[in-house]
């Protein structure tokens, strides 16, 4: 599904050059739930954008799905990756002005869906994650596991392949943070594939596979 | 600790450059506005500040009846300065100041003979006028300038003109020639006025006190005008009582001497010298007159621009708070009260107010360059006059307060826990009325008025001018004749002659010696037309035009019955326009040819019927009209030039060379009659001139502010901004999103503005008898102007926060 050779990414600053990613090699198979680790600074956040199609890099190939990212132009990677890509955020990021149904609807709006097929798979998702009841909410009204659920729930809504999660459970306690991550356990079973970011090493044991990144090297894989 | 918080002040808005930029331009242009406006003010009400006895002191005028009309003259017949001298009680002095009409004076200085043409501000009066208007005396005085009758005084720039380089002890005894031959000494010189003033002469003759013959005691010159100081405790109207008896004496003393066969109203009104230069409703020329709706208008303008710019300084600190939140959280934690907060906030609008006001001066300059047609220029004068500096200094501080006081209600308000964790929610503001959408729906309510207002205004002119007046004025050139030329004799030939040599010119393609069409001002008289024997004649008033028999040709003017004039046809036939034949009840233009008018006992058949065509401005209707053919001083001559405008200078040329062949160059005067049309709107251009600035200041300050919260909204936005990217959102959409808010506050705003402009509008045009209407569309066009500015300066800012690459905005931390 993802194929990634010989990425470097770096920024300039002055005369020095900082690689933030460096010869990074890396495949990913349809339904696998990988966890990316390593200290802060290691480049994981970095690496999951230049998944996700957010950040270039400044050199090497990256094959999504048999498409060739480094050759696309903005517009192709854009519809690329709101066709197959969710993704959850450590903060949430919902919109605080949008209810808990608007919030998940809005992926759709952008994807010019019919209204009765938006209301059909907003109420699917609503039921399906039992938050029903709280559709009317305002994201400031829920706690923050209720968020990540419709963080979640807005990221699954348009039907990805792939979910990328930066440390969904950062901002959560433990208990919370376990719900989140059987649920993400649930929808791999599924068959959606899964990347997160996390600094957790019992996060790490959900998943199939773990990279472990050091100054944007990948030191370990196992 | 001033000192600390001023510091802190200036760290804070260097920081912010960009907002405080925006909120110095607005208040500065707002200052610059206010301060021009005021200095007019001053000017316009400082008139006559300086009359020692100006709260006693009167103009008396007199009112006649005038085409059915009261109306005001501002003169009054010669000898009531004696009449009231001698027969009216309380009155402490009359002024008699009449303007007089010279035709030459000729001045020798010893180094040359200066000659000057109808020399203006002359005036004859007697010493009481210096005891009114308090001159400065710099040779001779107010008691021996006139002992001699023969004598003169001059002011000091007119005494530089005619005797540059001499002192004024030195100009006592010298002569000027007025009119050939009477011999004035000049007896004194005084400073020039050092306020502004009806009392502009600048030469000054003895009024010799004769004995008028009765006539004249119901002649009134427009120029000959008389003061009365009343006794500090008399009423006006009592003076005014024994006045109006001085008058209907001498009608019927009159009445008996002559036995006239007209009837005869006249009345009197005393208005005050203060009052003097707001009576635009006096009829009288070479007096400038300013109306006090204007000045309230300029007032009124002033103070909304200039509060346009202070909600423009509202609306973008308290915009700035949520940002503002965690500091001032902060400061509260560390014990800050609110004192210590306020006095922040308003050292910020200090500073910011007063760089305006710096701005401000430099602006003024170029205002007053840049607007020098419509501001009068002596109100520079006025520019630093104290009361306009003090009246200022109010203005400033009412605008700190005004600025200041909101922004810092709001910051103290700010729950410093809250803040601290987790800033100031972003959501206030949104989907809930508050002040700040309030103000900027007020702003642009403004603006929107302003716009409307222009473009109606500029519709109405550009009726006046493109509108089908009724005859063709294209190409056309107006030469007057010279009038005083008129009394000599063999004028009729040689005006005749130099017709036919005009004519001769190529590239003049038509002549006609003519009054032309529509121009200012025109004679009128009663014509009796009596329907059948034995029926009552009916009497109506007609303007006369006399014209030559060129003249329907010429201005391409279509009859609509009957026959033009025929050239050198000496029987008494005349046109008259359609609404002349319908006043006169009669059934069709057809109907009316062969029939006959009277005047006094002349007969006049009428020869054709000409279609309406307009003789006066578009504030006045087609009015019953009589062409007469024959040869009158009125008349000028009319050039159709040929259709190629590039020749005209070379026309133009040849005209005044065969011109000077018959009469003196200097009475050569040409103009378009395009030209001549346009200038009958002078006071609405400079309504439309003034309308257009207001507009594009009120628009460019809503502007500044406008796009100062576009800037912040997009940064509180800028997360979700990121998160819908991330989502799918196009840039198209998050521009769509940005300007969705402001542009529904712009509609608002619209809403509210249309029926108000619609009603001041059409306030303004119901002086119009002629006049466009107003239409939908122009508040459709307005609106749809207001929405694209709006837009266009949302979208600056808008497509900038689309296309930010949602990684940066959403990083945490």
């Amino acid at each position: 599904m993802i194929q990634l050779e010989k990425i470097f990414k770096w920024v300039n600053s002055g005369a020095n050059r900082v690689f933030l990613l460096q010869d990074i090699n890396l495949e990913i198979e349809k339904g696998e739930f990988v966890s990316i680790m390593g200290p802060s600074g290691s480049g994981k956040s970095t690496l999951l954008n230049v998944i996700g199609m957010l950040d270039g890099f400044d050199e090497g190939k990256y094959t999504f799905q048999g498409e060739p990212v480094h050759q696309l132009k903005e517009k192709q990677k854009s519809a690329l990756y709101k066709k197959h890509i969710g993704f959850v955020f450590q903060a949430y990021h919902l919109i605080d002005e949008l209810t808990v149904y608007e919030n998940i609807e809005t992926p759709l709006l952008y994807q010019d869906l019919k209204s009765s097929e938006r209301k059909a798979r907003v109420a699917d998702i609503l039921d399906r994650f039992n938050i029903v009841g709280k559709k009317d909410l305002f994201p400031a009204q829920l706690s923050g596991g209720q968020q990540q659920l419709v963080g979640i729930a807005r990221a699954l809504v348009a039907q990805p392949q792939l979910i990328l999660a930066d440390e969904p459970t950062g901002n959560l306690n433990s208990k919370q943070g376990e719900e989140i991550m059987e649920l993400f356990k649930q929808l791999n079973k599924e068959g959606v594939t899964i990347i997160q970011v996390t600094h957790s090493e019992k996060n790490a044991t959900y998943g199939s596979k773990v990279i472990e990144l050091l100054d944007g090297r990948i030191v370990n894989r196992h | 600790m001033i000192k600390l918080s001023f510091k802190t002040a200036f760290r804070y808005l260097w920081k912010h450059k960009l907002f405080t930029a925006l909120n110095i331009a607005g208040l500065a242009i707002g200052i610059c506005t206010c301060w021009v406006i005021l200095s007019i003010v001053r000017y316009e009400f400082n008139f006559e500040s300086a009359i020692p006895e100006r709260e006693n002191t009167y103009r008396l005028v007199t009112g006649k009846m005038f085409d059915n009309k009261e109306t005001i003259y501002g003169g009054v017949s010669a000898p009531f300065y004696q009449g009231v001298r001698e027969n009216v009680t309380g009155v402490k002095a009359v002024v008699p100041v009449y303007g007089q009409w010279i035709s030459s004076v000729k001045v020798d200085n010893g180094k040359e003979l200066i000659e000057v043409e109808e020399p203006e501000d002359i005036i004859a009066t007697d010493s009481s006028y210096f005891e009114m208007v308090p001159y400065k005396w710099l040779a001779g005085n107010a008691r021996t300038a006139f002992q001699q009758p023969e004598s003169v005084v001059l002011t000091q720039s007119r005494a530089n003109s005619y005797f540059p380089g001499l002192t004024p002890g030195q100009l006592i005894g010298k002569t000027i020639t007025y009119e050939e031959d009477a011999i004035k000494t000049i007896s004194g010189i005084v400073e020039d006025l050092h306020f502004p003033s009806e009392f502009t002469a600048q030469e000054i003759l003895y009024l010799q006190p004769i004995a008028y013959p009765l006539v004249e005691w119901t002649n009134t010159n427009s120029s000959d005008r008389l003061y009365i100081i009343a006794e500090n405790d008399k009423n006006p109207a009592t003076i005014l009582k024994q006045i109006q008896q001085l008058s209907d004496q001498k009608w019927q003393d009159f009445k008996q001497e002559r036995n006239p066969t007209y009837e005869f109203v006249r009345w009197f009104s005393m208005i005050p010298l203060s009052e003097m230069h707001f009576a635009t409703y006096v009829n009288e020329w070479q007096v400038k007159k300013t109306s006090k709706t204007v000045l309230f208008g300029l007032i009124g303008t002033a103070i909304f621009i200039l509060f346009l710019a202070c909600i423009n300084y509202i609306n973008l600190s308290t915009a700035q708070i949520p940002q503002r939140g965690k500091e001032i959280g902060i400061r509260k934690t560390l014990g800050s009260n609110n004192k210590s907060l306020l006095m922040q906030i308003f050292s910020e609008t200090i500073i910011v107010v007063l760089i305006g006001a710096l701005l401000s001066f430099v602006l003024v300059h170029f205002s007053f360059l840049l607007l020098s047609d419509m501001i009068p220029q002596d109100a520079v004068n006025f520019q630093f006059h104290t009361n306009t500096l003090l009246i200022l200094g109010g203005i400033l501080i009412a605008t700190i307060v005004s600025s200041g006081a909101y922004p810092a209600i709001q910051m103290t308000r700010v729950n410093p826990i809250q803040s601290i964790k987790n800033g100031l929610s972003q959501k206030s503001g949104k989907s809930r009325f508050n002040v700040r959408k309030g103000l900027f729906i007020f702003q642009y309510t403004i603006a929107q008025c302003f716009i409307i207002g222009a473009i109606i205004v500029g519709q109405q002119l550009k009726y006046t001018i493109k509108k089908d007046l009724g005859f063709n004025k294209d190409a056309v050139l107006l030469v007057d004749h010279p009038f005083n030329m008129t009394s000599k004799a063999g004028f009729v030939g040689k005006q005749k002659v130099l017709l036919e040599e005009l004519q001769k010119l190529p590239g003049v393609t038509n002549l006609s010696f003519s009054e032309s069409p529509l121009r200012m001002g025109y004679s009128s008289s009663p014509y009796i037309y009596t329907p059948a024997e034995g029926t009552d004649p009916v009497s109506r008033q007609l303007q006369i035009k006399m014209v030559d028999h060129n003249y329907l040709s010429f201005y391409q003017m279509p009859l609509v019955a009957g026959k033009d004039f025929v050239a050198g046809d000496s029987s008494k036939k005349v046109i008259l326009n359609e609404t002349a034949v319908k006043e006169y009840g009669i059934s069709s233009p057809e109907e009316a040819v062969g029939k006959t008018i009277k005047r006094s006992d002349e007969l006049y058949s009428i020869a054709g019927v000409v279609k309406d065509f307009h003789q006066e401005n578009f504030y006045k209707e087609i009015k019953p009209l009589v062409l007469m053919q024959g040869d009158q001083p009125r008349q000028m001559f009319n050039i159709k030039l040929s259709s190629n405008s590039e020749q005209w200078p070379q026309t133009i040329e040849a005209i005044k060379a065969t011109w000077t062949k018959f009469y003196s160059e200097k009475y050569f005067e040409y103009r378009f009659y395009d030209e001549t049309i346009e200038a009958l709107y002078k006071e609405d251009q400079r309504l439309s001139t003034l309308i257009n600035v207001a507009t594009f200041i009120s628009i460019f300050i809503g502007c500044l502010g406008l796009f100062g919260l576009a800037t912040l909204t997009a940064f509180q936005r800028t997360k979700e901004i990121g998160v819908r990217k991330v989502l799918g959102a196009s840039v198209s959409s998050i521009v769509g999103l940005l300007s969705k808010d402001f542009v529904k506050l712009v509609i608002i705003a619209i809403v509210i503005a249309s029926p108000i402009a619609w009603w001041a509008m059409n306030k303004w045009l119901e002086e119009f008898i002629y006049k466009v209407p107003v239409t939908i569309w122009t508040f459709l066009m307005a609106g749809g102007l207001a929405i694209i500015i709006a837009f266009v300066t949302v979208s600056v800012q808008a497509v900038k926060a689309a296309i930010v690459n949602p990684v940066n905005s959403l990083r945490d931390e």
